[in-house]
């Protein structure tokens, strides 16, 4: 997977405090409703077929959106990105759940999405209920899971849509231990017949034990690429900077 | 976002927005490859938005047979009772159930997108997927009055004529004119959330202007030039012709298939001119 000096930005809506504010936000000389805020600012990196990719960042660095530009779902602004194989992505939002269906349902929803073939859903559904640990909660509504079933079922689904690209994004934070475990080997699993993975993760613990080279973004820019342990021992000396500049601003104040 | 296959295994090249619209015959390919998921997203939502309430799936019934008993009875009151016959009753019924068709697509459809933003937003799929549910959604919701009406127009006796054949047409022709309204309203809600404010009025307006709670007999030749602008006038005033056992004039056919055909065109190149821009601003 390639990525090309890439630029991406959103739209965000800003909200105003009384009903003749936001009027004067909408309508008047200065339109400030509406802010176009720059999320990705000539990114550019290969992925090596079959490897992991881990890419960290303080909140805001452009993490997922790079992620959803990688899935095809945001266009960028400049830039192009070249992904050679079937992708599967794990983004912020689960894999679209309708939280008044069952898993069942959401499962057959998500991968027909993806093309999976009609046939193949009754097998699926099972391993990934299975995989996600769900039992009886496969026939019930999403709005009764917990956050960690959530988090075990959006991952069990993007990882059983047999994916040649798998794009997760802090896919493994809702989980517990154990089960961040097995993704960890399921995705190990992966790599080793060939597939690539792109992960977003603050979890650095997992940069290390899985991913073959890093990628550090801040405020839409590389700060760093190369392998983990390298890149990790710069990424832990600057947070704790900004953590140390942060508390002496805290009490100064 | 352009996505172009270069060889095999699957190469894809996502670039900037402001590349071309998507070609519209692959496209159309890719919608009929995933028809199973479009099936099956109309079915669920269905289920969801029932699974809640008492009645559950008879609300398909419930809700078209309370309105065609509501708009009866307004008609009733404020005729003096002159217009509340059985084969009047019979039409009205008719008639509703077939508006409903229509509304059930705009309503569904203007929403299709900005409430699919988590499916849109982790999954790439061609997204006239959204309001093509949206307008199969509608009919499943349709298919159970239809049953009825006719079992009501059989045991009332209505009459039925050689326009009958026209039927399965007109229902294409509708279902035709309910995607290009599908295809637009879903863009422009996408950017103007205030669109789904309107929707409502809209509606009525659609509903009061052509001949649904009233025949078209009634229209002076005034109103019927006012009217010719509602898209649903030549489809409802064919429909009467079909109900009460008679044929519907040729230009007023014509008119509706340039309502369906045009509207759908225009909804067409709209939604595939903006579709890749969806994800920028939901």
């Amino acid at each position: 997977m390639e990525v090309e000096d890439l630029h991406a930005s959103y739209k965000v809506f800003l909200g105003a405090s009384s009903i003749t504010a936001d009027i004067r936000a909408r309508f008047g000389k200065r339109h400030t409703s509406t802010r176009i805020v720059p999320a990705l600012n000539g990114v550019s990196f290969t992925v090596p077929t079959g490897s992991v990719l881990a890419v960290i960042g303080r909140n805001g660095a452009g993490k997922s959106t790079m992620l959803r530009a990688m899935a095809g779902i945001l266009p960028p602004t400049a830039g192009r990105i070249i992904a050679r194989g079937r992708i599967s992505a794990l983004l912020s939002s689960g894999v679209g759940f309708n939280r008044d269906l069952s898993g069942r349902d959401n499962i057959e929803l998500g991968s027909l999405a993806v093309g999976i073939p009609e046939e193949q859903l009754d097998e699926l559904a099972e391993s990934i209920a299975e995989f996600a640990e769900l039992g009886e909660y496969l026939d019930l509504p999403v709005r009764t899971y917990s956050s960690g079933m959530l988090s075990r079922l959006g991952f069990a689904v993007a990882a059983h849509l047999d994916p040649e690209i798998l794009l997760i994004d802090e896919a493994l934070a809702g989980g517990d231990s154990k089960f961040q475990e097995k993704c960890s080997k399921k995705m190990h699993d992966l790599c080793t017949e060939g597939r690539t993975i792109v992960l977003v993760t603050h979890g650095l613990k997992l940069v290390e034990n899985l991913a073959d080279s890093c990628l550090w973004l801040q405020q839409g820019r590389v700060v760093a690429h190369g392998k983990p342990d390298e890149v990790l021992v710069d990424y832990r000396k600057f947070c704790e900077m900004q953590d140390n500049s942060k508390e002496e601003s805290a009490e100064e104040a | 976002m352009s996505a172009e296959v270069l060889a095999e295994p699957v190469v894809q090249i996502f670039g900037p927005h402001d590349a071309q619209r998507p070609a519209v015959v692959p496209y159309a390919k890719e919608l009929w490859g995933r028809r199973r998921f479009l099936v099956t997203l109309s079915k669920t939502r269905l289920k969801a938005a029932r699974n809640n309430t008492f009645a559950g799936q008879l609300w398909a019934i419930l809700d078209p047979v309370l309105q065609a008993g509501v708009y009866f009875l307004l008609i009733g009151i404020l005729r003096g009772g002159a217009g509340s016959s059985t084969d009047r009753l019979v039409l009205l019924v008719g008639q509703v159930f077939l508006f409903n068709y229509t509304a059930g697509a705009i309503n569904y459809g203007a929403r299709s997108v900005s409430s699919g933003a988590n499916l849109l937003l982790n999954a790439r799929f061609p997204r006239a997927l959204l309001p093509f549910a949206a307008v199969y959604r509608a009919w499943l919701e349709m298919v159970p009055s239809l049953g009825l009406y006719a079992i009501l127009h059989v045991l009332t006796g209505q009459p039925i004529g050689p326009g009958v054949v026209l039927l399965p047409l007109m229902l294409v022709m509708q279902t035709v004119l309910g995607l290009g309204f599908a295809l637009l309203l879903s863009t422009a809600t996408v950017f103007v959330r205030d669109i789904t404010n309107m929707l409502g009025y809209v509606i009525r307006i659609m509903l009061f202007s052509a001949p649904i709670i009233y025949p078209s007999s009634a229209l002076t030749p005034t109103m019927k030039q006012i009217v010719f602008f509602n898209p649903l006038y030549s489809l409802h005033a064919s429909y009467e012709a079909i109900l009460t056992g008679s044929t519907p004039e040729g230009s007023l056919l014509l008119m509706c298939a340039a309502w369906s055909i045009g509207l759908f065109s225009l909804g067409v190149y709209v939604f595939l001119s903006k579709e890749r821009l969806f994800a920028l601003e939901l």
